[in-house]
């Protein structure tokens, strides 16, 4: 995994460079703030006022308080709330608790949601609620382990390892009904 | 579904990703000054800040010369292709040459203004060279290319590129040009890494008083602005009035193709129509068209000819100076 490898390379070179920083990083924030914004441009100004806060609290950052992983992405998500909570169009209504169970295996449908295309999917899940959203993010845009998703949103790993799970069953069932 | 299908999902989603080298060079240039810690008197600082400008200067301001035209390696042909005609005195010649997998591209000159960065190529054997070619620049920003004519006899070709970001606008660049694979007249992939280098300057476009608004029919017409650079002449215009729908629906047009209703076209001082590509987009109510010509040589009267179908037209004037 990406971070993991930078995680070696960063804690070995302290101090890190800004332009350290952006090169090591700025490829995952990218992607991570394109999953979690409702338009690139969107996701432009996530990346760029994430980074930009990065950059300038770099200085503040102490190796002996933690991973410089761990202090970025917990930079990227509060810039990621702070943005989702300025935009009235985010909606964060609609839970369906009764439905977070996964399927594990169930080939109809797998069948039947393995041919919902990238549009759908990526519509859906600008509809689930922002803290699914980061979470799904941070672990399959960022490809964080559960270990980094938890620290950068205040959980535990395992508390993480759960709430992705709850976000991704959320995902599913709306996909799921879209396709019925 | 299984927990795992949608995860790879999710991993492989193609979403529309921000460019990593674009931002992080907005960044880094947007990023606060550190504080010092120590006072550092004026008497000391402004010559270490002096210094330290004349370094930037020189590190970024391109130190190609520009090309002298009976020296350029390219022909009339290529400059009309790449709307260089007005600005072949400021192409910045290159000549270098990268070979791979047997064929050889030749960057044989470059040119950039504010509205494009221009590439003036050669392969060797025939090939074609768009696929997911681009250029970068000494940020690592990377400029998606929007456009491009070749002569499938010669081998020489024009590439253009997106315009370049701040601070490249203003004070140059140095660029490389990424082209991964290529393909043959026969239509087949060859793979290979070509890779080629250019330090080129930038022409700034210059704004000119935008001329006076204009109405057809129910539409009408503001110049919200009006610039030209050596190569190129660009016009904005802000259309009320009228849906973006009828101003683009299609009609008869000339020997009997169709056009869009609203035509906007711009004439060089001899009367030649010069357009290049334009923009429009629209939104509550208002259309804006971005409209830009080629120029053909020095100063002189360009005029900017507004057609409405079923509501006649209009000239406006534009004078760039010599």
């Amino acid at each position: 995994m990406g971070a993991a490898l930078s995680l070696t390379q960063t804690t070995q070179a302290a101090p890190l460079t800004a332009e350290e920083l952006c090169r090591a990083h700025a490829a995952s924030v990218c992607r991570f703030a394109a999953l979690v914004s409702p338009s690139s441009a969107d996701a432009e100004d996530l990346a760029q006022e994430a980074l930009l806060r990065a950059v300038r609290s770099l200085r503040g950052y102490d190796p002996s308080r933690g991973s410089i992983e761990g202090w970025l992405w917990r930079i990227v998500a509060n810039a990621a709330r702070d943005a989702a909570s300025r935009r009235e169009r985010w909606r964060d209504a609609v839970v369906r608790l009764g439905i977070a169970t996964p399927h594990e295996t169930e080939s109809a449908e797998d069948t039947v949601l393995a041919r919902l295309g990238d549009p759908v999917l990526r519509r859906e899940l600008s509809r689930l609620p922002w803290r699914d959203r980061t979470l799904l993010a941070l672990r399959y845009g960022a490809d964080l382990d559960m270990h980094e998703v938890g620290a950068a949103v205040g959980l535990s790993g395992d508390s993480a390892a759960r709430a992705t799970r709850r976000a991704l069953a959320r995902l599913r069932a709306r996909l799921l009904e879209v396709r019925s | 579904m299984t927990v795992d299908l949608l995860e790879k999902r999710l991993q492989e989603l193609d979403v529309e990703t921000p460019d990593a080298g674009r931002v992080s060079a907005r960044v880094l240039a947007h990023r606060a000054p550190r504080p010092s810690r120590r006072r550092v008197s004026r008497l000391v600082s402004v010559p270490v800040a002096i210094a330290l400008v004349v370094v930037l200067v020189v590190y970024f301001v391109p130190a190609a010369d520009l090309a002298i035209a009976d020296k350029a390696p390219w022909g009339g042909e290529v400059l009309q292709w790449a709307g260089l005609v007005g600005a072949k005195d400021r192409i910045t010649v290159v000549n270098s040459s990268v070979s791979s997998s047997g064929y050889t591209l030749t960057l044989q000159g470059a040119y950039a203004d504010s509205t494009r960065t221009v590439l003036l190529m050669h392969v060797d054997p025939l090939a074609d060279l768009w696929i997911n070619t681009s250029i970068t620049d000494q940020f690592f920003r990377s400029y998606r290319m929007s456009g491009g004519s070749e002569n499938l006899n010669t081998g020489d070709m024009s590439m253009q590129f997106e315009p370049l970001a701040w601070p490249d606008a203003i004070t140059g660049a140095r660029i490389t040009l990424h082209v991964p694979q290529l393909e043959t007249p026969s239509h087949e992939t060859v793979a290979g890494t070509w890779e080629l280098t250019a330090t080129l300057g930038v022409d700034v476009a210059k704004s000119l008083r935008s001329p006076a608004p204009g109405d057809l029919g129910p539409a009408h017409f503001s110049f919200t602005s009006v610039s030209y650079t050596p190569a190129t002449i660009e016009v904005d215009v802000h259309v009320t009035g009228a849906s973006a729908e009828d101003l683009n629906r299609m009609v008869p047009g000339n020997g009997g193709k169709e056009g869009p209703a609203l035509q906007i076209e711009m004439l060089d001082p001899n009367g030649q129509i010069v357009n290049g590509n334009g923009a429009g987009s629209g939104d509550n109510g208002a259309t804006d068209f971005h409209v830009f010509g080629f120029r053909t040589g020095g100063g002189g009267n360009y005029v900017v000819r507004v057609s409405y179908y079923g509501y006649g037209s209009f000239d406006r004037v534009v004078s760039i100076p010599s």
